[in-house]
């Protein structure tokens, strides 16, 4: 279960995120996001099977620290998709959607 | 009687004086120790750095060769220089760039990870994209860490004619 001071660290982080100040990474493995603080914690970001999101801490020799869930902070939620949508490069894809001037079909178009 | 004590007098000054000369020049040359060895731990981080992307640029070649035994070897090799790296040398690494170092350690595990999942089978091409993805987004911080050093050892004189 997740303390009140899990959920400000989860409050922070998505803060943060959402500043710019800390830089999420996408790992090789499926839905799977990293970053790390103050010289030493690792945070890592993950939708598990179930679609449930996970963000977990650990020290600087890799002991695991703590865990929210978003069935326990539904925030955590928000901050993966806000993280993926980063990761992807979501906006910059619909900027230049919305961007691009219109296809005009011209004759050499049509094949016949 | 009054020349000795005026010859005495004369030589506490000048005793005195080579005493400040000296304690000066002694503590002119601790600061100039310090001061080497500063650049000279810099110099090793630098060195450090440049071996992981060394290797780093081999592990790039055999994910692309899927030569899945050399990956795991070239991965043990980095994480134990980076991990080295950041426990000896994290005072001559901003915030910014040492959490770089220590996430590229992560997406490196990571490759780790992936790469002994797929080594029994086929690799697909989505998977090794982003195999590859990966390895380039550490190579990225790896790279960004050591401008940072080389940088601060350019500015601090470590090219001084070594």
């Amino acid at each position: 279960m997740a303390t009140e001071k899990d959920i400000a660290l989860v409050q922070f982080i998505l803060d943060s995120t959402k500043n710019g100040k800390i830089q999420w990474e996408s790992t090789a493995l499926d839905y799977e996001f990293t970053t790390t603080f103050k010289g030493k914690y690792k945070a890592m970001l993950e939708r598990g099977p179930s679609n449930h999101c996970h963000l977990s801490l650990y020290n600087e020799a890799d002991e695991y620290l703590l865990s929210v869930s978003d069935s326990e902070f539904y925030p955590v939620a928000d901050l993966y998709e806000m993280v993926r949508r980063k990761a992807l490069n979501v906006d910059s894809v619909i900027d230049e959607i919305l961007g691009s001037p219109p296809t005009k079909i011209s004759d050499d178009d049509i094949p016949f | 009687m009054f020349w000795l004590d005026l010859v005495g007098t004369i030589a506490s000054v000048l005793g005195l004086g080579v005493s400040l000369y000296v304690l000066g020049v002694a503590k002119d040359v601790r600061d100039a120790v310090a001061a080497a060895q500063v650049v000279a731990r810099r110099r090793n981080l630098a060195e450090e750095l440049d071996q992981v992307s060394s290797k780093l640029q081999q592990l790039g070649n055999f994910l692309q060769q899927e030569e899945w035994v050399a990956v795991q070897i070239r991965i043990d090799e980095i994480l134990a220089i980076c991990k080295m790296a950041a426990t000896r040398w994290s005072d001559h690494l901003s915030m910014e760039h040492l959490n770089g170092v220590l996430t590229a350690v992560t997406l490196i595990q990571s490759i780790a990870t992936r790469s002994a999942e797929v080594s029994g089978r086929e690799v697909s091409p989505a998977e090794k994209k982003r195999l590859t993805r990966t390895h380039l987004t550490a190579s990225g911080l790896i790279n960004s860490a050591r401008g940072e050093v080389r940088r601060e050892e350019e500015r601090n004189g470590g090219n001084d004619g070594d």
